[in-house]
C-alpha cells in the first residue's frame, strides 16, 4: 500500500514539476495580461474585432508554457526554413504560420476585399489616384524615423509599412523580412496597425482639421459621372496588367485584389464571389489571426522596440493623414476650389474607416455635404498605392 | 545607425516616385478609356430615340373640394395642384373620409444643397453601406 502511495505522490510531483504551472516566467503573466488587454479592446471597445480578437487569442496561447503550439525557433532564418521539419515537428501554430510565412494568407484576403470593393467612385474620378499615393508618403517617411531609431531595413521596412494602414499588406511585408534574429516579429506589427486601423477616427480628425481652413472643409464636390459595367470590368484587368509589369513583387496582392474586383463585377461567378468574400475570407482571416497573435513571443513585445513600433505606428498614420490631405490642398488651388481637401486623408487605406471619417469631417462643416463617394476613390486608391509601396520595399530591402 | 544614409533615401526616393508613377500610368489610363466609354455612350444618345414615357390619367373625385389661392401658385403649377389633389382623394377614398385641399404653400429651401427630403433619403441609402 505505501508503495503505492509512494508512486501516487511521485506522479503528482512529476506531473506538478512539468506542468504550465512550474514553468510560468514573469514575462508570460505579463504577456497573458496584454492578451487580456487586446482581448478587451476587441470585444468591449470593438477595436478591428475579427482580426484582434483572433491575434490576441493567438498571444496568450502562445505565452501558455510548455504548450508546443508556436516555435519561433523553426522560422529563425527567414532565407532558409526548412518546411519539412515544420510539417513533422510543428505544432498547431507553426502548420498555420506557414500559410503566412508562404505569403498565402494576406492576398486570400486580398482576394476577399477585391469583391467587396466598388471602384467605380476612382474610375470616375481618376484624380483620386494622386490622393491615393500622396499618402503613402507616410510609409516612406517612417523608414527614415526607423533608421534613425536604429532599426535595421528589414525592420525599418516592416515598420514603415503600418502608415499604408492595411493590415495584409503589413502582414505581408513583415512575414517575409523579419527572422527569428530581429527584434520585432509580424505579430508586433499586426498589433500595431489593427490598433491604429481602428484609432483612425480619432487619430485623423485633428490633423485634418489643423491642416484645412473653413472654407476649404465646406467645399461641395460636383457629382461623380456614372460608370458603365464595362469599364469596371476593363479597370481591374488593366491594374493588374500595368502594377504586375511595372513592380512585380506588388503582383500577388494587386492581382488577388484584382481578382475578386473581377469575379464581382464580371457579374457571372455569384457563387465564387460569395465563397471569397464570406467562407474562405473568415477561414483565412482565422488562420492568420491566430497564427501572427502567435508570433508575439514575450521577448518581442517586453521590449524597448515594442514601444518604438508603437510610437512609430502613430507617426505613420499621421504623416500619411498629413500629406493626403496636404495633396488634397494642392488639388483644391489646381483645380480653383473643386475639390475639398478632406478626402485626401482617405487615401491611407484602412477600408471604409477612412473615407467615413472624410465624411464626418466635411459634414460637421456642413451638414448637406456628402463627401463619402468621392472620398472612397482615394480611399481604394489608396489600397492599390500600399499594395505598390509594399511591392517596392520587397524589391529594395532584401 | 545601422542603415546608412545613402540607402536610406534610396527607399525614400524610389518609393515615392515608383508609387507615384505607378498611379499616374492609372490614372492615364483610366482617362483615355473613360473618355472613350463617354463618346461611345454620346453617339448611342444620340442615335436612339427618345422613349415615350406613357403618363397616367388622373381624375380627381367630385366629394373633394378644392379652394387653391391664386397668389401662392400659379401659372403650369395647375399640374402639381392637380396630382396633389389626386393622392388626398386616393388617401380620402382609403379611409372613407373626406379632405379639402384648401392651400398649398411652396417651402423655402433651409439647407444649401439637401434638396428634397426624399433626396437625403436616397442618398443616406445609397451611402449606407459605406
Amino acid at each position: 500500500m505505501s508503495e503505492v502511495i509512494r508512486i501516487f505522490l511521485e506522479t503528482l510531483a512529476d506531473l506538478g514539476a512539468t506542468s504550465g504551472f512550474a514553468n510560468l516566467e514573469w514575462t508570460n503573466i505579463v504577456m497573458i495580461l496584454i492578451s487580456f488587454v487586446f482581448m478587451y479592446l476587441a470585444i468591449a471597445k470593438k477595436f478591428e474585432p475579427l482580426l484582434l480578437l483572433p491575434i490576441s487569442f493567438g498571444m496568450l496561447l502562445t505565452n501558455l508554457p510548455l504548450t508546443a503550439m508556436y516555435t519561433p525557433e523553426l522560422f529563425a532564418d527567414p532565407t532558409n526554413i526548412d518546411y519539412d521539419k515544420i510539417l513533422h515537428e510543428g505544432g498547431l501554430l507553426d502548420l498555420l504560420y506557414m500559410g503566412v510565412k508562404l505569403q498565402l494568407f494576406p492576398p486570400l484576403i486580398f482576394l476577399g476585399i477585391g469583391t467587396m470593393t466598388d471602384f467605380a467612385p476612382l474610375i470616375s474620378n481618376p484624380k483620386s489616384f494622386l490622393l491615393g499615393a500622396a499618402a503613402q508618403a507616410g510609409i516612406f517617411l517612417t523608414f527614415i524615423g526607423a533608421a534613425c531609431l536604429g532599426f535595421s531595413e528589414s525592420e525599418a521596412a516592416s515598420i514603415a509599412i503600418i502608415g499604408g494602414a492595411d493590415g495584409p499588406t503589413a502582414i505581408f511585408v513583415s512575414s517575409r523580412l523579419l527572422g527569428g534574429g530581429a527584434t520585432i516579429s509580424t505579430g508586433t506589427i499586426a498589433l500595431a496597425a489593427y490598433t491604429y486601423m481602428a484609432l483612425v477616427p480619432i487619430i485623423q480628425p485633428p490633423i485634418m482639421k489643423a491642416l484645412t481652413t473653413k472654407k476649404e472643409r465646406a467645399v461641395v464636390m460636383e457629382t461623380l459621372r456614372p460608370v458603365g459595367k464595362t469599364e469596371k470590368i476593363i479597370f481591374p484587368i488593366a491594374v493588374t496588367v500595368i502594377i504586375a509589369l511595372l513592380v512585380p513583387s506588388a503582383a500577388p496582392l494587386v492581382g488577388m485584389l484584382m481578382l475578386g474586383n473581377l469575379l464581382k463585377e464580371s457579374g457571372v461567378c455569384d457563387r465564387l464571389v460569395k465563397t471569397a468574400q464570406n467562407e474562405l475570407m473568415n477561414i483565412v482571416t482565422i488562420f492568420l489571426g491566430v497564427s501572427v497573435g502567435a508570433t508575439t513571443t514575450a521577448d518581442k513585445i517586453i521590449t524597448a522596440e515594442f514601444a518604438k513600433v508603437i510610437i512609430l505606428g502613430v507617426i505613420a498614420f499621421s504623416i500619411g493623414t498629413a500629406s493626403g490631405v496636404l495633396f488634397g490642398k494642392i488639388m483644391y488651388k489646381v483645380t480653383g476650389g473643386k475639390v475639398n481637401p478632406l478626402i485626401g486623408s482617405a487615401g491611407v487605406s484602412a477600408v471604409p474607416m477612412a473615407a467615413r471619417v472624410s465624411q464626418k469631417v466635411g459634414a460637421s462643416e456642413n451638414p448637406t455635404n456628402f463627401l463619402l463617394m468621392h472620398a472612397m476613390g482615394p480611399n481604394v486608391a489608396g489600397v492599390i498605392g500600399s499594395a505598390v509601396a509594399a511591392g517596392v520595399l520587397l524589391s529594395i530591402v532584401k | 545607425m545601422v542603415i546608412p544614409w545613402t540607402k536610406v533615401w534610396a527607399v525614400v526616393i524610389t518609393g515615392l516616385v515608383v508609387v507615384f508613377l505607378a498611379l499616374v500610368l492609372l490614372i492615364v489610363f483610366v482617362q483615355i478609356f473613360g473618355k472613350i466609354f463617354s463618346g461611345i455612350a454620346n453617339k448611342e444618345k444620340k442615335g436612339s430615340k427618345p422613349d415615350v414615357i406613357p403618363v397616367p390619367q388622373v381624375t380627381v373625385p367630385e366629394n373633394v373640394t378644392r379652394s387653391v389661392p391664386e397668389p401662392e401658385i400659379s401659372g403650369d403649377d395647375d399640374e402639381v395642384i392637380a396630382v396633389i389633389s389626386a393622392a388626398v382623394a386616393m388617401m380620402a377614398a382609403r379611409d372613407g373620409k373626406k379632405y379639402a385641399v384648401r392651400s398649398i404653400n411652396r417651402t423655402e429651401n433651409r439647407r444649401r444643397s439637401a434638396g428634397s427630403v426624399w433626396g437625403a433619403a436616397g442618398q443616406r441609402e445609397n451611402t449606407l453601406p459605406f
